[in-house]
């Protein structure tokens, strides 16, 4: 209890509490800028806190990470341009609020909700980091596939009216999600002896052109008249620039859900806050009694996705805490800083050295109550940037755009490939394809391939392959959740036939 | 048959051969089968792209015969049209130029006369072409973009952005 309370006194500092503002600052606007993903932000500033004091430099770390996250959120909802690729499901239904009037709800909502998810995972880390890292260790390779194959299934059939071009769309991002080296053999695919795609296809420029470009593209070609107004308008009704307590209270469970969901994902090794984010507008979509508003409009639509992707955030320390495997490239970083603190996370240090680390702990729950606030003042500094006619803005965006997709690699290949990514989703588009399925596909397949591949590769070393996977509990368990799930969507969807028959016959 | 049912089959016309040729002309060209290490993997390199490749033909297939269901019934007008809010075709050539211009500023321009020069190019012909007249406003947008892309990128993130060619020509 000493120890909780001396690093709660730590956190409580001036100097740590400073870095915590000057974090989420420097994250918001950071993470605004289209190409400038969390990780980079955080990377920029792991130098500076060697000369800080743990409790100074971590918490100025973990305040620009999830300043980042939500500062991302801003331009996906007001120009469609994600900051970060954790925050491209936003745009589905945030960009559509904010063509409705309704951006200033629509980032409002996108606040609560990264709020509420970073805390929810925060207050699970705080008080069960070491047991649900315990079950995050029990997923392997066999376990990862079952997991993202059903997520590609679901996603490719509910992904739009015509389900062959939802399919088409997914299967070809999955298509450029293995382009580049083999993930068991290393021989080069698909790479057209470009060294450069060896590494892959980057997802920062595959975001920021499909998403970006394409719909900056898009929007260039209608009329000047047009494009002499603001990128988005705002309502003037106080309805549409706030989000009411009846409207946080409808997105509650979603966001309890998908909070959920992103904790769980943030607990397994691997897995990104883009992945989860998708993942959660999915799962709100497949669950929403009236999933035909979804992509329309609908504030679950934002608050799903962010609550989920900032959710990551304090997961990505559980099992880095707990064991001190770092979840994602994120917590890899501040493992680093920690490190050069010369603090080493794990099982050991709660008993030899606890106060950093409950120090670290009230710096996250500090870094949520600031993002609140601050979050509030960057929203009205973007309602104004957003104000500038388009015919300003447009031009301006396609800079910064190819700059930000430049800055992760230093490479002119991806701003080339940027462009490229923008005639294809501007060409997709016009042939009415949903581009979602297609970043889904993308983001996935490489994870469903390589885990598909060192399962086969494990079960064939053993005598009775099939015996490999049920004998794991965690893949039984998997197995047996996912097939429950289909049988209550087949069951909703019959009952939905029934009641349309029946109301049909009524009105008949 | 309506218009978009005849361009969904224009379109599938197109994609099933793109796809068979994939199949059948890149993969085996592009993918080579490991003949040191991993020979003896379970699963080859080209699995995934062969599959993928089967799938989108059987997604573009199963739609053909689910349309010849809907002509054999005569519902093939009950279909949603899913192309109504893809623009006129004036609006489609304007995107074209575009995506033209951002094309040569990708591939030409960044990489021959450097970052900064490209995007005032591309900045100024931009905000030109989508109905600014006045030249000196034009010019202004151009230097307070580049600007505010150099201090964030070079100055503060120390990203140096790339000087093109020309640059390391004058350098010698």
């Amino acid at each position: 209890m000493d120890s909780i309370l001396a690093g709660v006194q730590l956190a409580l500092t001036w100097q740590s509490i400073g870095a915590v503002l000057i974090g989420i600052i420097a994250g918001q606007l950071l993470g605004a800028i289209p190409g400038l993903t969390a990780t980079m932000t955080v990377a920029l500033l792991i130098p500076y806190t060697y000369y800080l004091e743990p409790w100074v430099g971590i918490p100025m770390l973990i305040g620009m990470f999830k300043g980042s996250l939500f500062g991302s959120s801003i331009t996906a909802i007001l120009v469609k341009t994600p900051g970060t690729p954790a925050a491209a499901a936003t745009v589905l239904d945030g960009y559509p609020l904010a063509q409705q009037g309704k951006g200033e709800k629509a980032c409002k909502m996108a606040l609560y909700a990264s709020v509420f998810g970073d805390s929810f995972s925060d207050i699970v880390l705080i008080f069960g980091a070491a047991f649900l890292a315990s079950i995050a260790l029990n997923f392997g390779p066999a376990e990862y596939t079952l997991l993202v194959a059903f997520s590609l299934l679901t996603m490719g059939f509910v992904s739009g009216a015509k389900i062959w071009k939802g399919l088409f769309a997914m299967l070809l991002g999955m298509m450029l999600g293995i382009v580049g080296l083999d993930p068991v053999t290393a021989s080069p695919r698909m790479t057209m002896g470009f060294l450069e795609m060896e590494e892959g296809i980057g997802l920062i420029p595959m975001l920021i052109g499909f998403l970006a470009v394409a719909e900056v593209l898009r929007q260039m070609e209608y009329p000047r008249k047009q494009l002499a107004t603001s990128t988005v308008t705002f309502s003037a009704d106080p309805a549409d620039r706030r989000v009411s307590w009846a409207e946080f209270k409808r997105c509650l469970p979603v966001m309890i859900k998908s909070s959920s969901l992103g904790t769980a994902v943030g607990a397994l090794p691997g897995i990104s806050a883009t992945v989860a984010a998708f993942l959660a507008y999915n799962e709100a979509k497949r669950s929403s009694k009236t999933p035909e508003r979804f992509g329309k409009g609908a504030l679950e639509g934002v608050a799903a996705p962010e609550s989920a992707n900032n959710a990551v955030s304090g997961a990505n320390l559980i099992p880095l805490m707990a064991f001190g495997i770092p979840g994602d490239i994120a917590a890899a970083l501040i493992l680093s800083a920690l490190l050069i603190q010369g603090i080493t996370p794990g099982p050991v240090i709660f008993r030899d050295n606890p106060e950093p680390i409950y120090a670290i702990f009230t710096a996250l729950l500090l870094a949520n109550l600031f993002n609140l606030i601050l979050g509030h003042g960057l929203i009205k500094v973007a309602r104004k940037v957003v104000g500038v006619p388009k015919r300003i803005l447009f031009p301006v965006v396609l800079v910064i755009a190819a700059a930000g997709a430049y800055a992760m690699r230093g490479s002119v290949f991806d701003i080339q490939l940027v462009f490229l990514f923008g005639l294809l989703g501007w060409a997709l588009t016009k042939m009415a394809f949903p581009t979602v399925p297609l970043l889904i596909g993308f983001i996935l397949m490489p994870i469903l391939e390589y885990n598909l591949r060192i399962s086969m590769l494990i079960a064939g070393s053993v005598p009775n392959p099939l015996g490999y996977f049920f004998a794991r509990p965690a893949f039984v368990t998997l197995l047996a959740v996912m097939a429950l799930m289909v049988v209550l969507v087949f069951k909703r969807i019959l009952r939905d036939k029934q009641a349309a028959r029946a109301a049909g016959l009524g009105s008949g | 048959m309506p218009d978009h049912v005849r361009l969904e089959l224009i379109l599938i016309s197109i994609l099933l051969p793109v796809v068979a040729l994939f199949a059948f002309w890149y993969v085996p060209l592009s993918i080579d089968e490991p003949q040191g290490f991993g020979s003896d993997s379970e699963v080859s390199p080209r699995f995934a792209p062969y599959l993928l490749a089967i799938l989108m033909a059987a997604a573009m297939i199963g739609r053909l015969l689910q349309l010849g269901v809907y002509k054999v019934r005569g519902m093939l007008e009950t279909l949603p049209d899913d192309l109504e809010e893809i623009g006129s075709v004036e609006e489609t050539k304007r995107g074209l130029v575009l995506n033209v211009v951002t094309s040569i500023y990708g591939f030409f321009l960044i990489p021959f006369i450097g970052f900064y020069a490209a995007s005032f190019a591309l900045v100024a012909y931009l905000v030109n072409r989508l109905g600014e007249r006045r030249l000196w406003f034009i010019g202004l947008i151009g230097v307070g973009c580049i600007l505010f892309t150099y201090l964030l990128f070079d100055e503060l993130l120390n990203v140096r952005l790339p000087r093109g060619a020309i640059a390391s020509f004058f350098k010698g």
